[in-house]
This record gives C-alpha cells, structure tokens and sequence, in this order.
C-alpha cells in the first residue's frame, strides 16, 4: 500500500454487509461475499486496482443477494403463517 | 439529487420493516411455534449454520436475557461488537482503526465461520453448547 502513492484509495470491500448476510442468515452467500472481500484486500495490496473493483463489486453483490433472499422469504412466511398463527390465537387462545 | 432520495426511501423503508421486526421478536419466542422461518439449510441438510439460533437470540437478546442469547449462537456478540467498532470509528465517534479495515480480516473472518460451523455440528462436548 504504501508503495503505490498514486494508487486511489481502495475499494469498498463491504465486509460489514458480508458479516450481517453469514451471521444473521444465509450461509453460503455470506461466505462468498467474505471471499470476495477477501480478494478486494489482496488485489489491492498486489496493485491490481480494476481487479479489487470488480471484487468489490461481487461482494457487494453477493452479499445482498443474500440478504434480498432471505428477507424476501422471511416476510412471504410471516405473511403466511403470522396470519395463520394469529387467527389461530384469536379462535383458540392458546396455541 | 435522485439516488439521495431513493437512498433516502430505501433507509424509511428498512427502518420500519425493522422496527416491525424488533416488535414480533420481541413478542413472540421463536422456540416454540411455527411463525418464524427455519433456518433452510437445517431443515433440508440437518447441518447447523453459523445463522442458526440468530432468531432465538435476538429474542432472548431483547428481554436481556444475555446468557441464553450466547448459548444460542456464540458469533452473535463478536460480529455486533465488530460491526459497531467500525462504524463508531468510520463515522468520527471513536478514534483508532477499524477492525475490519485489516489486510487479513476476510480471511481471519472466514475461518471462524467455518470453523465454527463445523465445531457446532459435534455432537460432544464440549462442542455440544456450541450447538444453537
């Protein structure tokens, strides 16, 4: 890094959304997006900067990816089954 | 001008639906009944991911009940602890150098997750209270 003065500063490599996407759900697009993070750093300590770019932008991708999927099934289930919990709760009281 | 406002929108509308979120975990356990989602790869593969017990977690997280929150996924309180040290650093609050800005973070990362996942999956101690 400190070698290349004239390189622009690093891409993003969106590790935050990478961590969100493994901890809070969907396993293997997180561990993609921790991959392609990963790579940002590399290419970027080796002077590749289009290469970190595009790593970044799979990251990024990946990532949400992941976490449109999963927030697209979570609320279709919720919509699903929370109404039938509910009506369930409001017939029979206990569940 | 326009990505600002869409920008603008995008943060309205995953505040809400996280609010409404933080209500229902708080409001119902997702131990017992079926309103929230099982993990997929669980159900499917019988594997534990390094997801798996986040909803449980986060509901016992929100009634303070600490203790059980972290024998339901241990990684929750590193990944919130590391994700709030950058961002109070990355928006002036703490001075020092984000964690995650490291040359070797994704990789040091991805090899808790994995490790963890396959640690989790023992049935034996003393990986067994690694188990969500």
């Amino acid at each position: 890094m400190e070698n290349n003065s004239n390189m622009p500063p690093k891409p993003n490599n969106h590790l935050v959304l990478a961590i969100l996407s493994t901890v809070f759900c969907c396993l293997a697009t997180g561990i993609a997006s921790i991959i392609y993070a990963s790579k940002v750093n590399e290419a970027y300590a080796r002077g590749e900067y289009e290469e970190a770019q595009i790593a970044s932008k799979n990251a990024k991708m990946w990532a949400l990816i992941g976490a449109g999927i999963a927030l697209v099934v979570w609320i279709v289930y919720i919509a699903i089954f929370g109404f039938a919990f509910l009506g369930a709760m409001a017939n029979g009281g206990n569940y | 001008m326009e990505a600002t406002t869409k920008k603008k929108y995008l943060v309205i509308i995953l505040g809400v639906l996280s609010f409404l979120a933080i209500l229902l975990y708080f409001s119902f356990n997702p131990e017992n009944g079926l309103l929230f989602p099982k993990c997929p790869f669980y159900n499917y593969a019988g594997i534990y991911c390094s997801g798996c017990g986040t909803q449980r977690a986060i509901h016992d997280l929100l009634h303070l009940r600490f203790l059980e929150a972290f024998s339901h996924n241990v990684l929750l309180f590193p990944s919130v602890f590391v994700i709030l040290q950058h961002l109070t650093v990355k928006s002036g609050i703490v001075k020092g150098r984000s964690l995650l800005s490291y040359r070797y973070t994704p990789m040091v990362i991805l090899i808790i997750v994995l490790l963890f996942m396959l640690l989790r999956n023992l049935r034996f101690y003393p990986f067994e209270y690694l188990a969500p």
